[in-house]
């Protein structure tokens, strides 16, 4: 039966809503931080998206939507363009290696492999922004940053986690 | 990153559009963000109410006495470069703006305004925040601008030190105390001095306020500046037209005698 236009939305709809979830975040982890005394380092968002839609529906995270995503968030933030971009590619190609490993295994082994994920994705940001500014990176920024960033990644693997049952529960 | 390096217009151009869409949303957030602080500061402020109030009433006191001393000030100069003959030097114009986004980090020191060129910035215009002097416009679009800060590695801005006059370059390198390059071998300067922007070259007009000279333990290594606004926490900056005169904001304007007549009361 051919598929007819509203279903062909549909269907568009769901396949984009990840990426447009993942912008929005990126674009809330880039704005200026409240004056409240919190951290005013940021987590990065564009990974723990990366990190969950390539695992749970790699069809709604391609490499080139990873890429994308990347190059948004160098664009935002003034990074040299590319530098984001090559680090979410590469989480989403490693992360789409280890897809079995990560399904089978609990949520505490998936949110360590997470940290190791975001440690990684630091340091070869930091690496590419060394070897081009010939300046190496604040590793305490750094460090919090991605302390930040895995001890957020059980709230927004929630979040992400029902917004996913949602969009393809007919699926289910 | 090659193409960002091999063309920089067109990353510039990409980048710029990017930014001009975002910049919508990015105000959005930021202006919840705004009032959840402004929710927290009145709170804390209910408490000291009383004794802000009092403060706030002896300093108003001295600032009008302040504004008068300065319109008294501007007159005098006035009449004295009239007598010179001299030429008169630009005046300053401010585009006021509100900081968006500010994320890059100890990777890239720049933050987005809402203000572009509908509103009159323009690239390579000096920005102030309340204490001084914090960056440069980098990148203009219509409705943002990115702001490269003083302490950004990428940042170079011609500077002098008070009261002697050496001049140097304030360079950035991802530090919160950009380093004082290109000093004369002879300059002699202490620590405390306070440094502004020179003018030199004819990009930003002289004298705004940077910061003081901090003193090094290696004396081989070059000096560094302490700016003015070293909080990292902007909110408000204005950009400055550096251009046209303007007269300042609710001075009146200076009374200038013709040569050869009486000079005015």
């Amino acid at each position: 039966m051919r598929e007819t236009f509203e279903q062909r939305v549909d269907r568009w709809g769901r396949a984009m809503t990840p990426m447009v979830i993942a912008a929005l975040l990126v674009l809330l982890a880039t704005a200026r931080d409240p004056d409240l005394g919190v951290s005013a380092v940021a987590p990065n968002m564009a990974l723990i998206c990366v990190y969950f839609w390539s695992a749970q529906r790699p069809e709604a995270m391609s490499p080139a939507a990873a890429f994308a995503l990347g190059l948004f968030q160098d664009l935002l933030t003034g990074f040299a363009p590319g530098v984001n971009a090559m680090t979410l590619l590469l989480a989403h190609v490693l992360v789409a290696g280890q897809l079995r490993f990560l399904l089978s295994q609990s949520f505490l082994v998936a949110w360590c492999a997470f940290a190791i994920f975001a440690i990684g994705a630091e340091a070869l940001r930091g690496g590419l922004f060394w070897f081009f500014a010939d300046r190496p990176p604040d590793l305490a920024e750094a460090g919090l940053r991605v302390a930040v960033t895995t001890a957020l990644h059980p709230f927004f693997a929630w979040a992400l986690g029902k917004l996913d049952g949602r969009l393809y529960r007919d699926e289910a | 990153m090659m193409l960002g390096k091999a063309d920089i217009a067109i990353v510039q151009h990409v980048r710029t559009a990017v930014v001009d869409l975002s910049t919508p949303a990015l105000g959005l957030v930021t202006g919840a963000f705004d009032a959840a602080e402004t929710g927290a500061e009145r709170l804390g402020d209910l408490a000291a109410v009383l004794d802000e109030n009092a403060a706030l009433k002896t300093e108003i006191n001295a600032m009008r006495e302040w504004r008068r001393r300065a319109i008294n000030l501007g007159v005098e100069n006035a009449e004295l470069r009239n007598l010179l003959n001299l030429r008169p030097d630009p005046t300053l114009g401010f585009v006021s703006g509100r900081v968006v986004a500010d994320r890059g980090g100890s990777f890239v020191r720049s933050v987005v305004v809402d203000v572009g060129d509908q509103h009159g910035v323009g690239e390579d215009q000096a920005v102030l925040s309340p204490e001084g002097f914090i960056g440069r416009t980098v990148e203009v679009g219509r409705w943002s601008s990115r702001i490269l800060l003083a302490t950004d590695l990428n940042s170079r801005i011609p500077v002098q030190i008070q009261p002697r006059g050496w001049r140097g370059v304030m360079a950035g390198d991802n530090s919160e105390r950009p380093k004082l390059l290109y000093l004369a071998e002879i300059a002699k300067f202490e620590p405390g001095d306070q440094v502004v922007t020179s003018g030199h070259g004819g990009v930003f007009p002289p004298g705004l306020p940077v910061g003081v000279v901090e003193p090094t333990p290696d004396p081989e290594a070059p000096p560094r500046i302490r700016l003015f606004d070293d909080h990292g926490r902007l909110t408000f900056v204005r950009i400055v037209q550096f251009g046209e005169a303007k007269p300042l904001d609710g001075a009146p304007g200076p009374r200038v005698a013709e040569r050869g007549s009486p000079a005015p009361e």
